[in-house]
């Protein structure tokens, strides 16, 4: 227990390692495109403004209310949605370093959490863009998605550390975890209202997912996340780094034979 | 003062099979289908003991197999033993590998950072670096462009130039040093001589006995995963080029399924 904390400070007192790996992920994407991660972006604002077009008429929803409601959603969905499957496969995208450097998986997390993080900054311009030509409006209070993206970000760097391992070891887990975040995108208040099921408030209150995502949607939307929002999600970092320590210490001796 | 301490290690590779990288196998197993285990254990290393001090420059020889880049994977921090105890005093630099961190589109001075970090570089030691190995690796204007497009030479002159700009007290290091022309070598030969100057103790694993013989003041020699003799370096390497010439008895390292 003790060696694999230990292990993980040494990846965080080597931040500046996570960052220099991050930068270059991003400026790489620069070099291959002139877009560079604005194409993730693209193919968000493509996403979102399909859906938009025929879901603000199957749910008979004002096009703008809709557009900004599922924009914001689909906005932290997919920084969620690439911290957890690209957290599944951290060990295994490093398996040439780890067989020849010693590298704590806090350090191959922060890389992940950093360059989510810019890809995030990114997605954010462009949907606020989007949404201000269709004449959406935004309040000061959109600030509160900033520390809210930062909570999600916290969950994934501790939810890679636990998971990368496990991955590792079972390679058919990342595939389980692709589809569950599949039936989970469904089953959360994204390109639905939380309001449809408003009879059955467990349908929303019970996903974790929901608080995490309100965290980001709801001051873009003009409002402040509820507290209840801010506990769920904040439990949920708690869980994931507790799961991180006990996966580690009973992993990080062993990463090195799985890969 | 550094020191290096190995205590009655040994080192065994599980190797799985297909089914014993599945989790829902592995549960079936569990739950008493009665399938075999789908890992294979490899002996790497048994009960190697090993003490080191400064000033100590130790070559590992053996042939293939033998272990030596088991226990020097094992010095370096990758590998844990599944028995016995490694204590490492002082600062660890391990170089197994050439060329990690290294990215092909970036162009020779993007790509100094990384790699130094990667091994664990200071602020002060990738400042200097960024200053030295454009001109130590004397690539000229190339240093700007992309690596990809650089000849083996010149990227054998880059990679030795990033990897000996870290200094440590305890350095760790496969044989790695090759490819590039004779002025290279001769070169390299002087910078790497620099580096174990300021290095208290080196851990050298080579096939080259000549190399052995020109850095190593002691050498150890490996035969099946343990260590058949460790002292000074004339007297090691002549029992191992007498022991050579004997055809090796019994099988080749212990095998256990199940």
């Amino acid at each position: 227990m003790l060696g694999a904390i230990v292990d993980m400070g040494v990846g965080i007192a080597r931040w500046r390692t996570s960052a220099a790996m991050a930068f270059q992920d991003i400026e790489l994407r620069y070099k291959r495109s002139l877009l560079g991660p604005f194409w993730i972006s693209a193919s968000l604002v493509a996403t979102m403004l399909a859906l938009a077009f025929v879901f603000a008429e199957v749910f008979r929803q004002d096009f703008v209310d809709y557009i900004a409601f599922l924009g914001a959603g689909l906005l932290a969905w997919q920084l969620v949605l690439a911290l957890v499957t690209e957290g599944c496969g951290a060990v295994i995208e490093h398996s040439a370093m780890l067989q020849n450097l010693r590298l704590p998986q806090s350090l191959i997390a922060g890389r992940l959490a950093l360059r989510n993080a810019v890809i995030f900054a990114h997605n954010l311009v462009a949907v606020i863009l989007v949404l201000l030509m269709f004449g959406v409006s935004f309040s000061p209070v959109a600030l509160w998605a900033l520390p809210g993206a930062m909570t999600i970000l916290l969950f994934g760097y501790f939810a890679a550390i636990a998971l990368s391992p496990i991955c590792a070891r079972f390679r058919d887990i990342p595939l389980v975890v692709q589809s569950l975040m599949q039936v989970i995108f469904f089953l959360t208040p994204i390109f639905w209202m939380p309001s449809a099921v408003s009879h059955r408030p467990m349908f929303t209150q019970a996903n974790p997912f929901y608080h995490m995502i309100e965290l980001v949607r709801a001051p873009l939307l003009g409002h402040e996340a509820l507290a209840i929002n801010w506990q769920v999600a904040l439990w949920c970092c708690v869980g994931a780094a507790f799961a991180a320590v006990v996966v580690s210490s009973l992993t990080y001796k062993r990463i090195s034979l799985w890969l | 003062m550094a020191a290096v301490t190995v205590e009655n290690a040994s080192f065994w590779y599980p190797v799985y099979d297909v089914t014993g990288r599945s989790l829902k196998v592995s549960m079936m197993r569990l739950l008493g289908s009665g399938a075999g285990e789908g890992v294979v254990e490899v002996q790497a290393l048994s009960d190697v003991s090993l003490e080191l001090k400064d000033g100590d420059r130790l070559g590992l020889i053996g042939r293939n197999g033998a272990g030596k880049s088991t226990l020097l994977k094992v010095l370096a921090g990758l590998l844990h033993p599944q028995r016995g105890k490694i204590k490492i005093r002082g600062r660890r630099i391990a170089l197994i590998s050439r060329g990690i961190g290294i990215h092909p589109e970036l162009s020779g001075y993007r790509n100094i950072e990384l790699p130094m970090r990667l091994l664990g570089a200071n602020e002060a030691e990738i400042s200097r670096a960024k200053e030295e190995v454009p001109v130590w690796s004397g690539l000229g204007d190339f240093i700007h462009l992309p690596v990809r497009t650089y000849s083996d030479g010149m990227r054998a002159r880059l990679l030795f130039a990033i990897c000996t700009a870290i200094r440590g007290e305890v350095l760790i290091m496969d044989e790695w040093l090759s490819a590039g022309d004779a002025d290279f070598v001769h070169k390299a030969q002087l910078r790497l001589n620099e580096m174990l100057d300021t290095t208290k103790i080196v851990v050298l694993s080579s096939h080259s006995l000549e190399i052995i013989r020109s850095i190593c003041n002691l050498v150890c020699w490996m035969e099946h995963g343990r260590i058949v003799m460790v002292g000074p370096t004339q007297e090691v390497l002549a029992a191992y080029l007498q022991g050579v010439q004997r055809p090796l008895q019994g099988a080749d390292r212990r095998i256990s399924i199940g």
